[in-house]
């Protein structure tokens, strides 16, 4: 299998990930934070050691402020129910994700939604962005990186105006964590929700939530922390405030070794490597017949999500053949994402989308190209 | 030896101050549960050092404003901080 479909989850991940995943089940996959045992001890340390890891990641000082989730949807939630209060207003952009448009939509009873227009290449326009800021604007919610075409957005430049009207931002880092770098308190990022299972070359039931606020969300979920046990009320220190509930250690264990991977390999090179496939990908593109790339035309501004529309293939049998003929797997449709659709051109015909990861080749994608072009 | 039992209430700050205290200041620590006999609220962790390391990890306790139940002596659970 030619794997083109790393914007869902990555794969495969590296054999430390596997690895450190099974000497955690098969050696000390004991409950963290609520025995004493060596097992359960040595658990609670792989935790924080994931924590450790995550928090210098991400440029924040306290690891305790690194919530473990259980995907990028769990923390975006967690942010926009747990800060937003009735009467307050909340902008996110037309790029993003179900994840947050569902979330904050499913609100508006009590809450007022804005979203912030994008350009036919997906990336916004930051003057008609400020416009939408009213008196009760409480939260910024954007995504990072386009899961459909891509393009990056202007993430410190939002950050920069959020600290100015004293408004809190979440980014939503899923496709841009382990891909662009992100630091978060230099960039000014209140919030920063990750799947731990895509960039981060983590496990998929792992997602994470950094938190660089005094503002601290209310739970989501109450329940067993391990901590101040005799107190019915959600203890306040995080994360177990966040927290509740036994964690994934197996896949915190893979997470982490995702985390030092990135470290050890340079995330600078993984996204000269990402760029790299991507020209190859983009300028294969432009000269096959019936295909138009979507969004941004070239590598300036984007990462190695592609989209492109076939002119007589609607996108899901382009899908389905390049999958049964070349087994190659790519993914077609709206991807979670349709609003992205409607600015980009594309809301009848979706599109098909290919996504790549460090253990993509330059020869798979030439395989791709040869694909597409006998269609 | 000496020994004494930093108390805390959560798992993290408990490793965190561990982590800390061996790469800061090369002291060795052992994460051991709270004996009931001293006054925690449920279910806690203790960080288990040599006396001598009290004042260093009370320090660091302080400046990074942790939440911790005091310090106790191992053999008979005084409260030392
Ligand atoms: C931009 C964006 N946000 C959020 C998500 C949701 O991630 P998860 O499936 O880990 O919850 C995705 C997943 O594709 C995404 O691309």
């Amino acid at each position: 299998m030619i794997y083109f479909d790393n914007a869902a989850t990555t794969w495969p991940k590296p054999a430390s990930v596997v690895r450190a995943m099974d000497e955690c089940m098969n050696e000390f996959a004991a409950n963290p934070g609520r025995s004493a045992h060596s097992h359960a001890i040595k658990s609670s340390e792989k935790v924080y050691e994931c924590r450790e890891e995550i928090a210098e990641f991400f440029g924040i000082d306290n690891p305790g402020n690194v919530i473990f989730t259980s995907n990028a949807t769990h923390s975006l939630n967690i942010v926009i129910n747990g800060v937003l209060n009735e009467g307050d207003h909340v902008i996110c952009t037309v790029m993003d994700h179900n994840s947050v448009l569902r979330t904050t939509f499913s609100k508006t009873k009590k809450i007022e939604l804005s979203f912030s227009k994008a350009n036919p290449d997906g990336s916004l326009n930051l003057t008609e962005f400020e416009s939408l800021i009213k008196t009760n604007t409480k939260l910024v919610v954007m995504t990072h990186v386009s899961n459909v075409c891509g393009t990056v957005m202007p993430a410190k430049e939002v950050a920069d105006i959020c600290k100015k009207r004293n408004i809190l931002f979440l980014l939503d880092a899923s496709q841009s964590a382990g891909i662009v770098p992100i630091n978060i308190t230099e960039m000014g990022i209140d919030y920063l929700a990750a799947p731990g299972h895509k960039g981060l070359y983590g496990p998929m039931g792992t997602g994470i939530l950094v938190i660089n606020s005094k503002v601290i969300p209310k739970p989501l979920i109450f329940g067993g922390t391990g901590s101040y046990s005799k107190e019915l009320s959600q203890p306040f220190e995080l994360p177990d405030r966040l927290e509740s509930g036994t964690l994934n250690v197996p896949g915190i264990c893979g997470l982490l070794e995702g985390v030092r991977f990135i470290k050890a390999v340079g995330i600078q090179q993984i996204s000269k490597h990402e760029k790299e496939l991507t020209s190859w990908l983009l300028d294969g593109l432009e000269e096959t017949k019936n295909i138009s790339v979507v969004g941004k035309k070239n590598t300036v501004g984007r990462t190695g999500v592609v989209s492109f529309v076939h002119s007589s293939m609607d996108c899901t049998a382009v899908s389905a053949y390049l999958d049964s003929e070349f087994a190659i797997a790519t993914r077609s449709m709206y991807h979670c994402a349709y609003p992205s659709h409607v600015a980009l051109g594309t809301k009848d015909s979706g599109t098909v989308r290919v996504s790549f990861s460090l253990f993509n080749t330059i020869p798979q994608v030439k395989l791709l190209l040869y694909a597409l072009s006998k269609i | 030896m000496d020994f004494c039992l930093v108390v805390f209430a959560s798992a993290t700050t408990v490793n965190r101050v561990k982590s800390v205290l061996l790469k800061k200041f090369q002291i060795n620590s052992e994460i051991v549960q709270t004996p009931k006999a001293i006054p925690a609220k449920g279910c806690s962790y203790s960080l288990k050092i040599k006396t001598e390391y009290a004042d260093v990890v009370w320090n660091l306790i302080k400046e990074n404003g942790l939440s911790s139940k005091g310090i106790f002596r191992e053999s008979n659970f005084e409260k030392i901080k």
